[in-house]
């Protein structure tokens, strides 16, 4: 009798405590809201979780030191919550707890920048910077940076890489054209050293937590162009200024996760936008990413794992097309919210796959009406392209690796000249050498030489 | 020694049913959605609480409340495990149904294949606790199989 007065006792008191503790049920409700989709918590996302804490206060209390929220216990509460549903999710974590960044807006104010701003111009420059004063939330300054006469990039890149705290968003728009104090009769070789001592001097460390954007804008240009010999030849057309954004790494993400920024952060639309690279020392982004279990891109037979949701990782029994003798799968991705240009992202070259088997990227297509169905909505979830993968067979059970290498974009040799006596519309003087070497200092104290990484199990 | 063992038995089978519901439940029905959110709810342990307290009630109470000489035939004993393992399979098809209601899911066709191993299970639970407890019962230790 006794034992059995134990086991109902036990069957009574895990009753009670699934059934109750209703604030709790809401907060887990919430939370699914908030992100279960994206597997975001971002800073709107918080203040409606503070929001809500705070109104059940009483409930909470473990959350609360001294009467504040102890964002560390809720972070790993959410965290503990979404990594022991099913399927298991990662929660990223952006902007947290802390203040909204501040911006800074530097505009350098060497010689060759004023023809941009001409009055014979178009006005793309100007509206470009107002452009982006407008679309910050609250009040950004703008500051001119560098001298007249030449521009000291040492002292530009290490006020915004190296001075540029946690909460700051440095951004410096200029013509990226090396230049010292005394240029008559240089020898381009010796601009071309000093660029490379400049980034060595300037790009260490901190790069592990700064990612920076480059993004190539072109522009009206009318007034006279200074060549790295200081001889002064006129130009008039259109010729390309630089955009760059420093940003702590999780500032950098939180500029395109968070929706008060999001119109700041959507450089393709802004007028006269080229092409961009993110230089960054980590895997900074998670993008959203599923397998479709029925597409017309998808040959073969399959069966996605046991215990997975709306996002498909796993399957089982792949075997090849009976007609085609190969398998296609369906990967659909969420490309938006990064700030990385289209091309670059929909280039399959950029892809490295890693597998057992001979699995590779066949294309990557923007998702279309017709993939659509009501049976896939589920699994399309927040992506917008599709990545049509391709292996004769699958021999054994296997992982998938598809990473987004982060390399130094093509553009960025092509818009380079060694040679700027005579001054065209698309090139910059010693871009390659300029950007090249930033972005070799990214490279060497990287952890991750990708964006980011998507991974997938196939068996057969 | 030997009514000891099957008391032991009993409570470990249960422990086993209750410490592990989803990985038993899920062996005999699975349907990727309705699976997932019965372990996310946490239901698959509400479910494995509720068949375990009324296949021991039951037992309990047909064995120690009621426990007559008049009720202690093997069909009456078969009687009290049909309405204790019907109760659970009502009970465990209106609880987690209203939780997915509160959710706006709608598993109630899922629900049916799920409570057919739960009756499953019900039955298997009644017929263990009966074993496990009937030893010490003053009128109905021979039932349903005499000693």
């Amino acid at each position: 009798m006794k034992h059995i007065a134990y086991a109902a006792l036990l069957a009574l008191t895990l009753t009670v405590a699934s059934c109750g503790n209703g604030p709790r049920k809401e907060l887990n409700k919430l939370l699914l809201e908030l992100a279960d989709a994206d597997q975001t918590i971002d800073g709107n996302d918080w203040q409606k979780i503070a929001h809500f804490l705070d109104r059940n206060k009483p409930h909470f209390k473990e959350f609360y030191d001294h009467g504040q929220i102890d964002v560390d216990d809720v972070e790993d509460y959410i965290s503990d919550f979404f990594e022991h549903r099913r399927p298991s999710k990662h929660i990223a974590f952006q902007g947290i707890g802390a203040k909204q960044p501040t911006f800074h807006i530097y505009v350098e104010r060497s010689g060759s920048m004023a023809p941009y701003d001409s009055k014979d111009g178009d006005g793309s420059f100007r509206a470009a910077i107002m452009a982006l004063q407008n679309n910050l939330p609250g009040t950004a300054t703008i500051d001119s940076v560098g001298e007249k006469g030449y521009t000291n990039f040492q002292q530009i890149f290490d006020q915004i890489l190296n001075r540029t705290n946690e909460d700051q968003v440095s951004i410096l728009v200029t013509d990226l054209i090396y230049s010292v104090k005394d240029m008559q009769g240089v020898n381009p070789q010796r601009v071309f050293s000093e660029i490379e001592g400049m980034t060595n001097a300037v790009f260490k460390s901190e790069v592990k937590n700064k990612s920076m954007l480059v993004v190539r804008m072109m522009g009206s240009y009318n007034g006279p162009y200074y060549s790295y010999d200081n001889s002064v030849k006129p130009f008039a057309g259109r010729r390309p200024y630089y955009i760059i954004i420093v940003a702590s790494n999780t500032n950098m993400v939180r500029l395109t996760h968070d929706a008060t920024l999001r119109t700041f952060a959507d450089m393709e639309r802004m007028r006269g936008y080229d092409n961009m690279c993110l230089m960054t020392a980590n895997d900074i982004y998670k993008p959203y990413y599923s397998l479709l279990l029925s597409n017309r891109d998808v040959r073969g037979r399959f069966r996605p794992e046991r215990g997975q949701d709306t996002q498909i990782r796993s399957l089982t029994g792949v075997e090849p097309d009976r007609n085609s003798g190969d398998i296609q799968l369906a990967l659909a991705v969420d490309l938006s919210h990064l700030l990385i240009d289209q091309r670059y992202l929909t280039d399959v070259s950029n892809y490295e796959v890693k597998a057992d088997d001979d699995v590779r990227i066949k294309e990557i297509r923007k998702i279309e009406k017709a993939d659509m169905t009501p049976a896939e909505k589920k699994y399309l979830g927040t992506a917008t392209h599709i990545f049509v993968l391709q292996a004769a067979s699958i021999g054994h059970g296997q992982e998938v690796e598809i990473k987004l290498l982060n390399r130094m974009p093509q553009w960025i040799g092509a818009a380079s000249t060694d040679n700027d006596l005579t001054p065209d519309a698309n090139t910059t003087f010693g871009l390659k050498y300029l950007l090249g070497g930033i972005y070799d200092s990214y490279n060497r104290n990287a952890d991750d030489h990708y964006y980011f990484e998507l991974e997938l199990v196939l068996d057969r | 020694m030997k009514n000891a063992f099957c008391l032991g038995m009993g409570v470990f089978i249960t422990l086993v049913f209750l410490l592990f519901p989803s990985w038993i439940f899920e062996a005999g029905y699975y349907e990727t959605e309705f699976s997932n959110e019965m372990y996310n709810e946490n239901l698959y342990l509400v479910v494995a609480v509720i068949t375990a307290a009324v296949a021991w009630g039951g037992a309990a109470l047909f064995y120690y409340v009621v426990n007559s000489v008049s009720f202690s035939r093997w069909y009456h004993w078969l009687l009290t495990l049909g309405v204790a393992s019907v109760l659970t399979t009502v009970a465990c098809y209106a609880y987690p149904n209203s939780v997915f209601s509160e959710l706006g899911y709608d598993f109630s066709s899922q629900l049916v294949g799920f409570c057919l191993i739960d009756f499953l299970a019900a039955v298997a639970l009644f017929v263990v606790a009966s074993f496990a407890m009937r030893w010490w019962s003053s009128n109905c230790r021979h039932t349903p199989i005499p000693e």
